[in-house]
């Protein structure tokens, strides 16, 4: 009886598992489109799947997606639900491969089928982001852009730094943030290289050259944040205090002896070629302009360079008188 | 034979009776709250308010802001930088838009957005039993608590992927995809909603209020996001507010209600208006004793309810370590925190969240980098918050991670705070501390050219930690990028491992820089951040799922 059990179940067990046979593998067709043959870097690029495959997988192409080095460890991404967002980071010439996988139950069997385009990816951004003196006695001190070509340093003639007054060289290290990683970047002719010191009297030429080929050129100049180089009120020398903060505004005393009337005195100064003063906007004239010195006078320096009005350096002195 | 039939007929019949099972009960609940009733009693509209605070107590929650704030940034190592992992994947940028935790962050912050919107669009079915001045200040708090919680979700969308949709208060069925708004936009938003909520909440909530965001929270927090939008070197109207705030916050000067809303800007409402929306008493029921505020009103001052001093919450001494132990919990500089709590009768296995997170992270996930062991050991604090592997804790506990790494003692947990069962942690996170609030207003004030002033401010910073070891170095004067350098390094030591850093890189515009120099740290061969792409990571992928859902409506952000 029991053996006459196993009979009869013994077929319907075979029919079970033999269900689970698989039939023949379909041979793959792998086809995809991307929305865009050429695209910028970072901007994203989309693929879609357009064959025939259990799975899908996708090889960029680029650093450490290059199909053609998969042997050597270089891997692909899934494709999901048939579309891949990608971005490339560096600006070339890409073959993206696709790769459509058929298999087995248990991939015994396993078919592939790949196919592939070009991607070129440009790079055109030849621009400057910023642009500093990254270490002017301790200090790291930003250029300013003008316009579409002129940066400005304006760099002070001397620093307070910790008690001590140190006298600021024209000759500095250069920060540039470029756009681009892949831009190149000339300093008057030469490679950049960020150790170097350039003299900065003479404006600096900066010529870029983007990876597309494009090249964009600027100017850095340098202004000096401009200072009396002597002032008198009736003959006696002012004393200047730097403020250890702000290089453009400093302050200044002049004692007078007891009595002195201070409604109008005549400042006597100096000051380097190209630079000017006022006084609540009035051009002073030194040894004509009368100023009255009952309350603190602020005097603004303002240093411009030759030919380029729009460049300008401004310094403010307040001068008290005891 | 008869048998073998019974047993094929009976095997047939059992999956009908399993249908039949489908079958549901069509009876409606008789006792039931909907939408609609709900929200008719403060004390309805404080539960609801609950749910919100949950959401920061969730584990899902915490887990994100570590993941994105410290193990993105450089301060941490870890020990997964070459495997496979979702985590591993993101903090080191080899991630797709397809990363779980990508999505986690979106979800679990819209979801608290979801329930703030709740309260907030639910809050004028609320019924008072009587006009009593303090029955609108019950909802108004309530109401104001809900509006810095969302304001804080939207904070941390808008600081993980830029600009991101604003929800609105009531969501429309037939209507739920809407498309991103402007970073400009959200965080205009998330200022409104803070503006209003500095107003409407107390200064700082104590005893069986514990916990609650109060104006503190709230102003710490208005601070930071006008940080975010502030570019270092830039002048703009930003810097300029931050040190308003900051003078109110630290020097106690005055400020008006009127002047922190901007109300004359801004607003088009009117004032009585714009009282009776925030739930202040309107004017017309007011009796002679309440107090009816106008734009002139000073708002209280709060500068003497906070301070750098490391003392409890009971008045007692604590040493810098412990601030950040559960007996630290709420000491005199902590603007606002996130509450674990110990499960009331102790014991194990309770539902409990976010409890056993500080425990996880500590000692087998992440480990101090060698670049922030760099700058620390010279500082005071390097004892208090890093311990190498065989050394011991400040408590005296022997430290077992993996040899020659350094573990953060501010996750640790003391032996005395340790709970009977291994699942039921507890100490607070500590989200926004004094010595932040000092920073960022010295950081502002030298972008305002008031450098003097910026160093008074980082030296308070620095001579309070100095106290540890009685040492004396102080920071010195100088020029703006010196002066800002030095505020950024005090930045580091002063709040490091508080899960801050990344974010904190990306705003000052230097991540890049610092990841280039991380990367290529020589005494560990981590690669940590030599994968970050300038222009592209500073922010993350909107996740895939809401790219695929909204078919196209919602864009990703470029690079991804």
């Amino acid at each position: 009886m029991k053996i006459a059990n196993i009979i009869k179940v013994l077929p319907l067990l075979v029919l079970l598992l033999s269900a689970c046979v698989e039939d023949e593998v379909k041979v793959p067709v792998a086809s995809f489109e991307a929305s865009k043959a050429v695209c910028t870097i970072n901007e994203s690029v989309v693929f879609h799947f357009t064959g025939q495959a259990q799975q899908v997988s996708i090889f960029t192409g680029d650093k450490s997606h290059d199909y053609h080095l998969l042997e050597q460890g270089n891997t692909g991404f899934v494709v999901n639900k048939g579309t891949f967002s990608y971005a490339y980071k560096q600006p070339g010439t890409y073959q993206v491969v696709i790769v459509a996988t058929n298999f087995s139950e248990g991939a015994e069997t396993i078919l592939k089928d790949t196919s592939s385009l070009i991607i070129r990816v440009t790079d055109e951004d030849a621009t400057i982001k910023a642009l500093s003196c990254p270490k002017v006695l301790y200090d790291e001190i930003a250029a300013e852009n003008m316009n579409d070509t002129d940066w400005l340093v304006r760099l002070p003639q001397k620093i307070q730094f910790a008690g001590k007054v140190a006298t600021i060289t024209s000759r500095q290290r250069l920060s540039v943030k470029l756009a681009s990683d892949s831009t190149v970047l000339l300093v008057n002719g030469l490679k950049f290289n960020s150790t170097t010191f350039y003299e900065l009297k003479t404006p600096i030429a900066l010529n870029l050259k983007a990876h597309s080929g494009n090249t964009n050129d600027y100017t850095l100049y340098m202004l000096r944040l401009p200072e009396f180089t002597s002032f008198k009120l009736a003959g006696v020398e002012g004393v200047l205090t730097r403020s250890e903060f702000n290089y453009n505004k400093m302050t200044m005393t002049v004692t007078l002896p007891a009595g002195t009337d201070k409604t109008s005195l005549i400042p006597q100064f100096t000051l380097a070629e190209g630079q000017e003063v006022y006084v609540n906007n009035v051009l002073q004239t030194s040894g004509v302009s009368v100023v009255d010195f009952t309350a603190p006078v602020v005097f603004r320096l303002k240093n411009t360079f030759t030919g380029k009005p729009h460049l300008t350096a401004e310094t403010e002195i307040t001068v008290s008188v005891l | 034979m008869k048998k073998i039939i019974f047993k094929w007929s009976a095997l047939v019949l059992f999956p009908l009776l399993m249908v039949g099972c489908s079958d549901f009960l069509t009876e409606e609940p008789l006792a039931s709250s909907t939408k609609d009733d709900y929200y008719r009693t403060p004390y309805q509209l404080q539960e609801s308010l609950n749910g919100v605070y949950d959401i920061l107590q969730s584990n899902l929650y915490n887990n994100c802001e570590w993941i994105f704030g410290e193990a993105c940034g450089d301060d941490v190592i870890g020990n997964d930088e070459s495997t496979a992992n979702q985590i591993a994947e993101l903090v080191n940028f080899r991630f797709n838009t397809s990363n779980t935790w990508v999505l986690n962050r979106y979800t679990v912050n819209y979801r608290g957005i979801n329930r703030a919107n709740q309260v907030i669009a639910n809050v004028h079915k609320v019924k008072l039993a009587s006009t009593d001045y303090g029955n609108y200040s019950t909802v108004r708090e309530i109401l104001g608590q809900a509006k810095f919680l969302r304001a804080m979700f939207y904070f941390n969308l808008v600081k993980t992927y830029g600009g991101v949709p604003i929800r609105p208060e009531v969501e429309d069925i037939n209507n739920l995809v809407i498309p991103r708004n402007t970073k400009e936009e959200v965080y205009a938003y998330i200022e409104k909603d803070l503006r209003e909520a500095a107003i409407m909440l107390q200064p700082k909530y104590t005893d069986n209020n514990l916990g609650k965001a109060g104006r503190g929270s709230v102003l710490g927090l208005l601070m930071k996001v006008m940080l975010y939008q502030a570019t270092p070197g830039v002048k703009s109207e930003k810097w300029t507010e931050i040190v308003t705030l900051g003078e109110y916050m630290v020097n106690g000067t005055t400020l008006t209600m009127g002047e922190l809303l901007k109300f004359d800007e801004l607003y088009t409402e009117n004032w009585e208006d714009l009282r009776k929306r925030l739930w202040f008493k309107p004017a017309a029921l007011s009796a002679a004793t309440d107090p009816v505020e106008t734009p002139q009103t000073a708002i209280g001052a709060i500068a003497n309810q906070f301070s750098l001093d490391y003392t409890g919450i009971y008045g007692d001494a604590l040493n810098y370590w412990e601030i950040f132990t559960q007996k630290g919990e709420f000491y005199r500089g902590s603007y606002f925190e996130v509450m674990f709590k110990e499960s009331a009768d102790g014991t194990g296995g309770d539902t409990n969240e976010g409890t056993g997170i500080f425990q996880d992270i500590y000692v087998t996930r992440m480990w101090t980098s060698p670049t922030l062991f760099d700058v620390i050991k010279n500082d005071p604090r390097v004892s208090q918050v890093i311990a190498r592997h065989g050394t011991g804790t400040p408590d005296g506990e022997r430290v077992e991670s993996v040899e020659n790494r350094y573990v953060c003692l501010k996750w640790y947990t003391p032996k005395r705070e340790r709970p009977l069962y291994t699942d039921d942690y507890a100490k607070n996170r500590r989200v926004l501390r004094y010595p932040d609030v000092l920073l960022m207003y010295a950081e502002a004030l030298n972008e305002c050219g008031k450098g003097a002033e910026a160093l008074i401010q980082l030296n308070k910073v620095k001579s309070a930690a100095n106290k540890i070891n009685n040492t004396a170095t102080l920071y010195t004067s100088g020029g703006y990028g010196y002066m800002r350098d030095q505020i950024w390094a005090e930045r580091r030591l002063e709040l490091c491992h508080e899960w801050d850093r990344f974010f904190d890189i990306v705003r000052q515009g230097r991540a890049a820089r610092i990841f280039r120099a991380f990367a290529s740290e020589s005494s560990t061969n981590h690669k940590r951040g030599q994968n970050f792409v300038e222009g592209v990571n500073e922010v993350f992928p909107i996740p895939q799922t809401e790219i695929d859902l909204s078919n196209g409506v919602v864009t990703q952000n470029p690079g991804y």
